[in-house]
């Protein structure tokens, strides 16, 4: 399903719309959100001061319940987009190429999927580098088996993912990592996945300590020059500033992200768009989003079209899909055209 | 006397009618008096028209549809624009018999059949089967265009044109290997046959008209599967002729030498000699070209 993304004009905590939103990993290859039931066992479990969670109090946020854009898209095409999302969230193939990952999820990419999505670009092939280079830097001064324990606690942790009312495992994951970034300050991974478990909606949710893992894994990937997990740490800092409201700041980090050209991620661009709507430009908002749909995943501009901080710019939003539309068309009428297939100009399409 | 035949009109209600009218009609004018003319002709004046519309009429029109099966729907190309208002006058002749005539009628139809024709000519769609393919896609791609949606041109319109895309270009290569090709064998050999139909026999010439009648057939069905068969039709046919004309060049050959022979002793020998050679000379340049014609000393 593409879901609404979260935005500070819902009338709901960040934590309390987490703890409604969980994904679990499906044995480490796919993804599946949470029913109800699941949820209220999860919150239980991960944070005793959790209230129950009635059917009521859910966020609807499957695009299929919302009134689109006429000119973007009618309800006959919802099952349509529907079936794509699906498919994408469902990929088993462990073929590198269609991995679920970033770059592949497109807009069907959610915040709450982050860690699950993180865990499994960590395993491709792109990330052995990254990997590699920690794991050299604790083989050359005879600290090794640090390496294999972070490797274990990474494994742990996608293993809670799939079962993530297991609060205990979370207890000693989070621990293990502690441990993982105490024996060695240089484990940029073992840092990002500290402010990630920040981040979960249990009762370790804070998002000072988040934004302070982050911010060292930034420091410690920067020293290793290591681009992809900087963008990354990036990204985060970019969301955790937008849920303080500060958008002007939460811009400044996705650029950034955008600026080591870090270019697998098309939520960075939609990110942007989406801070930049919040701060009510239009222009620069239409610049990223118009990046995020041409470059990567033309479903961005539903998830755009449902997201309430683009309700600030709604007006130059619908002029923006009218043009997506109209060149769109165009373009199809002058292949058409090309063919020797020509409409008759007195006969109006619709 | 007039005769009626009854089995044209008792298939509808208004054939049945029809019929009534006709038995009326029979015994009104059975005296022969100025009167019962008189009086079957006021029953005429209320007959239906549709006596003339027979059941070959009537399936004109089924058949014409079947040529353009698709539903032609909004944005028209211009042939579609051009069609569907004469498509639309063949069948309201039809559903109002009563009132309609039958050469208004076959006129439509004839200029229905011109268009179509001239479409799928100019459009190279000559091969049915692609034709009415080709155009079912069209209309897969005019939904999206009714439609009208981003998102639906992001979903479908690439795949659509695709599809579209690859049959106009299966058809384009052939109808020019294929189609093509053959038409221009057949327009050949018809040549060929029209050259040398002097020279061939009436019992031969029926025969290859026949097989010409069966290649017009292959052609009007303008399927580029059955073009093979033609194009196999026409090479029997180039042969048989070919075969024929050799057959009458060699007896020509045979001929000429037998009558120059015979003129040997009629004539001075130097001008049988000259006349041998100049025969000679034309007896090599028809075995050279293959033709019969500069044999002909008629010409």
């Amino acid at each position: 399903m593409l879901l609404k993304p979260f935005s500070n004009k819902m009338n709901i905590s960040y934590k309390d719309f987490l703890k409604q939103n969980y994904f679990i990993s499906v044995n480490s290859k796919g993804l599946k959100k949470v029913n109800l039931k699941g949820m209220n066992i999860i919150s239980k479990a991960c944070d005793a001061n959790s209230n129950e969670i009635k059917e009521n109090d859910i966020i609807r946020r499957s695009f299929a319940e919302m009134e689109l854009t006429p000119e973007l898209m009618t309800a006959e095409e919802k099952p349509f987009l529907e079936e794509i999302i699906t498919a994408r969230l469902a990929k088993i193939e462990r073929n590198a190429q269609k991995d679920v990952s970033f770059y592949n999820l497109g807009a069907a990419f959610s915040i709450e999927m982050f860690d699950i999505i993180w865990l499994f670009e960590l395993r491709s092939e792109d990330s052995t580098d990254a990997v590699n280079s920690v794991k050299e830097a604790l083989r050359s001064t005879g600290r090794i088996e640090l390496f294999e324990k972070w490797t274990r606690t990474a494994e742990d942790y996608l293993e809670y993912l799939e079962n993530p009312a297991d609060f205990v495992l979370l207890t000693q994951i989070k621990e293990k990592t502690e441990e993982c970034v105490k024996e060695y300050e240089g484990n940029l991974f073992a840092r990002f996945l500290l402010g990630l478990i920040y981040l979960k909606p249990a009762a370790y949710f804070d998002l000072n300590k988040a934004e302070q893992s982050i911010i060292e894994a930034a420091k410690t990937a920067a020293d290793f020059g290591n681009s992809y997990l900087s963008a990354l740490c990036d990204f985060l800092m970019g969301w955790i500033s937008y849920l303080r409201s500060d958008y002007k700041k939460a811009v400044e980090y996705t650029l950034s992200a955008i600026d080591k050209e870090f270019i697998n991620m098309p939520e960075l661009y939609f990110s942007t768009a989406k801070y930049y709507a919040a701060l009510n430009d239009p222009e620069n908002s239409l610049k990223y989003l118009d990046e995020a749909v041409k470059r990567f995943d033309f479903i961005y501009a539903v998830k755009a079209d449902v997201d309430d901080d683009f309700k600030n710019i709604g007006y130059e939003l619908t002029d923006y899909f009218k043009k997506l539309r109209n060149d769109k068309k165009n373009s199809l009428l002058q292949k058409l055209k090309d063919l020797g297939i020509e409409f008759i100009e007195d006969n109006n399409v619709r | 006397m007039i005769t009626f035949i009854k089995s044209k009109y008792s298939d509808t209600s208004d054939g049945r009618d029809t019929l009534l009218k006709i038995t009326q009609i029979e015994n009104l004018i059975r005296p022969d008096s100025f009167f019962s003319y008189l009086c079957a002709l006021r029953i005429t004046e209320d007959m239906p028209e549709n006596v003339r519309f027979s059941q070959k009429d009537t399936d004109k029109f089924l058949i014409l549809k079947n040529k353009i099966p698709w539903t032609i729907k909004k944005p028209y190309i211009r042939f579609e624009a051009e069609i569907l208002p004469v498509m639309d006058e063949i069948g309201y002749h039809l559903n109002a018999k009563k009132t309609s005539s039958l050469e208004k009628y076959n006129a439509k139809v004839i200029e229905a059949e011109r268009l179509i024709e001239k479409y799928a000519e100019d459009s190279c769609m000559v091969d049915p089967e692609i034709f009415i393919e080709f155009h079912n896609k069209l209309n897969l791609l005019k939904d999206i265009l009714r439609r009208d949606s981003y998102v639906f041109y992001e979903l479908r319109s690439d795949e659509m044109f695709d599809e579209l895309n690859r049959i106009n270009t299966d058809n384009k290569e052939k109808y020019t290997n294929i189609y093509l090709v053959a038409k221009k064998k057949y327009e050949v050999s018809k040549n060929f046959f029209a050259k040398y139909k002097d020279y061939i026999g009436p019992k031969e010439i029926k025969t290859l008209q026949e097989q010409y009648l069966l290649i017009d057939k292959l052609f009007q069905s303008r399927r580029y599967d059955l073009m093979n068969k033609a194009v196999e039709l026409i090479n029997r046919t180039d042969s048989k002729i070919t075969e024929i004309v050799n057959a009458k060049k060699q007896n020509m050959i045979i001929n000429l030498n037998r009558q120059i022979d015979k003129l040997k002793p009629s004539i001075w020998l130097e001008d049988w000699e000259i006349l041998k050679k100049n025969v000679s000379v034309m007896i090599k340049e028809a075995e050279e070209t293959g033709s019969l014609l500069n044999l002909n000393l008629d010409r």
